[in-house]
């Protein structure tokens, strides 16, 4: 999951639970930090470090009364650039057609919406405070979010005291080495778009009953648990269902559909997103989700053997 | 049908010269626009065979875009009988002719980008040489996981949650040369 999306995420929770959390303060600066990423329109200058790799992209997030939308477009290497609006989102990469994809009626905004369980997230991560810190010539305050198992990311949030953006954003392994790094050179901060005083966060999503299909999963890494349902039809025509899990912060979504070319089989990584496909009965089953390898590989392999 | 400022703007933005505050205007007119969608493809793959920067042609479906083209502009795809053409006329109706000299531009280009070009790009250009995103050589299952993880991340943010974070990893991707 993307940090910015897990900073959203957390959020959503921490309103009513902030005390479950170790640090109130912590709680108070990610719960700003989750409104903000939705509210506060800027434009800017990012870094990203994945591995020995470094690229640099411009970013905007802009706001308005019919919704919010971003764009990126990369500075370094081939061009790409992706536009994100209220149907969907519409990418170009160098390797590939164009890319669009509608975002599905239904989707209501998981990640804004979800009521954390702070006494189930706190038994799978650790949060803490840890000073401030300079980013981008801005003052930010430093609160990091750790993963207790190999089945989840864990985070470092630089968040502007100012604003309350998050301005550098540091993915952590389980042992606590940086995966990825995304940090801010530059921004541009519209002054006059505040985070507004938010009321209680909606209720969590129930999802819709399971068929117990063949394909839906015995198990799932511990805390993590099916949030949504959804179908949608491939370009010939067969449905695919999806199921999206996540555990309040991380998520990932298990595809199910009828075997097919150009169907992932085995294991695939793109930065810190992880995929696993394989046949699973009369599906082709696909994982994917930012979240460690070792994740989408327990889940894909206890959909297996629960067919043995 | 883009204006010409639209494509300006689009040279600039992909030249880098675009300003700081313009070019997510450019972004939005490009992928808002079929046409400069296209013509945003077309200026891509000469620009990277200028540079000697390989092209997956394989992954931009030229030949299945080819197809496409054809079929909606040749009308019914059921074999009509051929009629009898008298000698010195034009041998193809408009509508035909047109398709194929849109589908002959697209393999023009294809020609281009997979031979030596003369002059200034003596030496190797690369052809399809392997792109590493997701570690898969197969276009067609990068393209896949591409729309399951969008798919995924917009069934996750919700309409009014910034996506900037949750696509960074698509877009800042890159293979070093």
């Amino acid at each position: 999951m993307s940090p910015l999306r897990l900073t959203a995420l957390l959020f959503g929770l921490l309103g009513s639970a902030a005390a479950a959390f170790a640090d109130e303060g912590a709680a108070a600066i990610l719960h700003r930090m989750n409104r903000s990423a939705e509210h506060v329109a800027f434009e800017g200058t990012l870094v990203y470090l994945h591995g020995h790799d470094l690229a640099a992209l411009r970013v905007s997030h802009r706001v308005g009364a019919g919704g919010s939308g971003e764009s990126l477009f990369s500075l370094t290497g081939p061009v790409r650039a992706l536009a994100r609006h209220a149907g969907g989102v519409t990418c170009m990469l160098p390797d590939s057609a164009p890319l669009t994809v509608r975002r599905p009626a239904a989707a209501g905004g998981l990640l804004g919406g979800l009521v954390l369980d702070f006494s189930a997230l706190s038994s799978h991560y650790g949060v803490a405070r840890h000073g401030v810190f300079r980013i981008a010539g801005r003052e930010t305050d430093v609160v990091s979010v750790m993963a207790k198992d190999v089945y989840r990311y864990g985070y470092r949030f630089y968040v502007d005291q100012a604003s309350g953006l998050p301005l550098k954003v540091d993915l952590l392994a389980h042992d606590r080495v940086p995966i990825q790094q995304i940090m801010f050179t530059d921004i541009d901060i519209d002054p006059a778009a505040a985070p507004p005083s938010g009321g209680e966060p909606p209720a969590r999503p129930t999802p819709a009953p399971g068929d117990d299909a063949d394909w839906e999963p015995r198990r799932l890494p511990s805390g993590f648990a099916v949030i949504s349902r959804a179908n949608f039809e491939r370009d010939d025509g067969a449905t695919v269902r999806q199921l999206v899990v996540s555990d309040g912060l991380a998520s990932f979504s298990i595809y199910a559909e009828p075997p097919a070319t150009g169907v992932l089989r085995g294991e695939s990584q793109l930065g810190a997103v992880s995929a696993a496909g394989g046949r699973i009965g009369e599906h082709h089953v696909t994982v994917v989700g930012e979240v460690p390898l070792a994740t989408v590989r327990f889940v894909l392999d206890g959909m297996a053997a629960a067919l043995d | 049908m883009s204006t010409d400022l639209e494509k300006q703007r689009i040279c600039c933005l992909m030249d880098g010269e675009a300003g700081r505050f313009e070019a997510a205007a450019a972004i939005n007119d490009l992928l808002g626009s079929p046409e400069l969608v296209g013509s945003w493809e077309r200026w891509h793959l000469i620009r990277r065979a200028l540079r000697r920067e390989p092209n997956d042609l394989a992954a931009r479906n030229i030949a299945g875009r080819v197809r496409a083209q054809l079929t909606a502009t040749s009308g019914p795809t059921e074999p009509a009988p051929l009629p009898r053409i008298p000698h010195g006329s034009r041998w193809l109706s408009a509508p035909v002719g047109g398709a194929l000299a849109a589908g002959m531009a697209l393999l023009g280009l294809a020609v281009v980008l997979t031979r030596p070009v003369p002059g200034a790009l003596d030496g190797d250009v690369q052809l399809a040489a392997t792109t590493e995103r997701w570690q898969q050589q197969d276009p067609a299952v990068r393209n896949r996981l591409d729309r399951l993880l969008f798919n995924h991340h917009e069934q996750m943010a919700g309409p009014a949650r910034s996506g900037v974070g949750l696509y960074v990893a698509v877009i800042g991707y890159e293979r070093l040369p």
